[in-house]
């Protein structure tokens, strides 16, 4: 039983037809192409897979694609690009807040999404908004620091 | 992967008792499904129907109700948490759903589904039990109310039916002298709980204890543990650190910790307890005498 969806990915409108079975996350990642949506434990615990679904973070391995009929869905792939990259990914490129890269797609799904609300945060709040994404990498000390940055670029932190 | 099914999403909760009542046995009823897609991605669970439950605005909602709370089923864990009316006037289901999973987790998990998957570790059914709340449960025979305790009948076992659904939770609002707290420990921010306490003060205008609840969670039993011996042992008194202490050790006595746990040892868990409950209920009356809980 296919069905057929419609919905926003990265601001444009898309129609596919979708098994009832099939994970956002795979859709997202074969039939788009768009890779930069990571599939680490699928099961919840490691946020790799993050994406925004009506601008709030949630993870796309525990998410049926049919679900999201009607709904506006952001990737890694939606917020910047090479030329012209989000604050936060220059920020990440900046600080060194990358090294592997696997977390970090939805490490700045989820802080986009708290500056987004709070431009201001305290490091109290960036941990918490962060809680979600593992990194095995970084030690999120330089990732801390680099939505701190970009906080003070996109105006909301005194420096 | 996901085994093959089909699929529906039905607007209105009558629709979902209809097909309930044809398809019940071979159906799984899906809301977040942070629980129901890990379970079927591990094969353990494999229905034939999934039913969304996340289109119905009919199970959506927080809404303040004749001195209580209506949360429906559907309500997530974020929208909980980011309440106002919560945050202020129950403060308690605010600790709970904090200490809920991760921020991508908590937007996705619903309240229904955390009480209806009924795991013994599970986060908010403490806090509910804590405030006296009922499930509100519909289905083919119409509408009962049941006590969350008695909702919870074993491990990830339930009083529903297989025709039946839960609509609505339904929570009084904490009595005049109240105080609660909610503490949890976890390996990790987003795991699930290696044990968690939900306590709740209500104290006289003399400042004797008027009513107590002490619930703890964590897998120290097939379900959650109401602590009767709490009750008795402070409803009436003057609650002061050594009563306390000791009602502690008394609640460690009435929990089961399974051998076979994969969090903690029975041991762990039964030292911990001590501390938790202590500490929970410490926090609790100083909230109450403050006044900070209304
Ligand atoms: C990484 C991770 C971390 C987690 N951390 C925690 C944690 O810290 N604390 C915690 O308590 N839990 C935690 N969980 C477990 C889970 O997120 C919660 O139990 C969640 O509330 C389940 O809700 P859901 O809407 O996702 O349920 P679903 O997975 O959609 O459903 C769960 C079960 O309930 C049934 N169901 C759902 N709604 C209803 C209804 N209204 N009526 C009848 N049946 C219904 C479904 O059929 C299914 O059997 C975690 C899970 C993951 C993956
Ligand atoms: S791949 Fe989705 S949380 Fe790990
Ligand atoms: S940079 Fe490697 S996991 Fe974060």
């Amino acid at each position: 039983m296919k069905k057929e969806i419609e919905f926003t990915i990265n601001g444009k409108s898309r129609k596919l037809t979708v098994k009832p079975n099939e994970l956002l996350l795979n859709v997202i990642r074969e039939d788009l192409g768009l890779t930069g949506t990571k599939y680490g434990c699928g099961t919840g615990e490691c946020g790799a897979c993050t994406v925004l679904i009506d601008e709030e973070p949630v993870l796309s391995c525990l998410t049926l694609a049919i679900t999201v009929d009607k709904k506006k869905v952001t990737t890694i792939e939606g917020i910047g690009t090479d030329e012209n990259p989000h604050p936060l990914q220059q920020a990440f490129v900046e600080t060194g807040a990358v090294q592997c890269g696997f977390c970090t797609p939805g490490m700045i799904l989820s802080a986009k999404t708290l500056l987004d609300k709070n431009p201001n945060p305290t490091e109290d709040e960036i941990k918490r908004a962060i809680e979600g994404n593992l990194c095995r990498c970084t030690g999120y000390i330089k990732i801390i620091e680099a939505i701190k940055l970009a906080s003070v670029r996109m105006g909301g932190r005194r420096k | 992967m996901l085994n093959d099914l089909e699929y529906f999403e039905p607007e209105t909760i009558s629709d979902v008792i209809t097909f309930l009542a044809k398809h019940g046995k071979d159906t799984k009823l899906i809301a977040g499904g942070t629980d129901l897609l890990v379970d079927m991605k591990k094969g353990k669970v494999k229905p034939k129907y999934l039913v969304n439950l996340m289109k119905i605005p009919e199970l959506s909602h927080i809404i303040e109700d004749g001195g209580g709370l209506r949360i429906g089923a559907t309500t997530t864990f974020r929208e909980i948490e980011e309440s106002k009316l919560i945050k202020e006037k129950y403060p308690l289901l605010f600790e709970a759903a904090r200490a809920m999973g991760t921020v991508q987790i908590r937007n996705m998990a619903t309240i229904g589904g955390n009480i209806c998957n009924a795991l013994p570790s599970a986060d908010i059914p403490p806090a509910l039990v804590a405030l006296d709340a009922k499930a509100k449960i519909v289905g083919q025979s119409g509408e009962r109310f049941l006590p969350l305790e008695e909702f919870f009948v074993g491990i990830r076992k339930t009083a529903l039916e297989s025709d039946e659904l839960i609509r609505e939770v339904h929570v009084k609002s904490p009595p005049a002298g109240s105080g609660t707290a909610f503490l949890k420990i976890g390996r990790t921010a987003s795991d699930l709980a290696t044990l968690n306490v939900a306590v709740r003060v209500t104290l006289e205008n003399n400042g004797a204890c008027k009513e107590v609840r002490v619930v703890v969670g964590g897998g120290v039993g097939p379900t959650l543990i109401r602590s009767k011996r709490a009750e008795t042992l402070l409803e009436g008194k003057i609650l002061e650190e050594p009563l306390i202490e000791k009602t502690a050790r008394e609640v460690s006595k009435e929990l089961k910790p399974r051998p076979t746990s994969i969090r903690a040892s029975p041991f762990y868990k039964i030292e911990v307890s001590k501390v938790l409950v202590k500490r929970a209920l410490m926090k609790a009356l100083g909230r109450a005498k403050a006044g900070e809980d209304r």
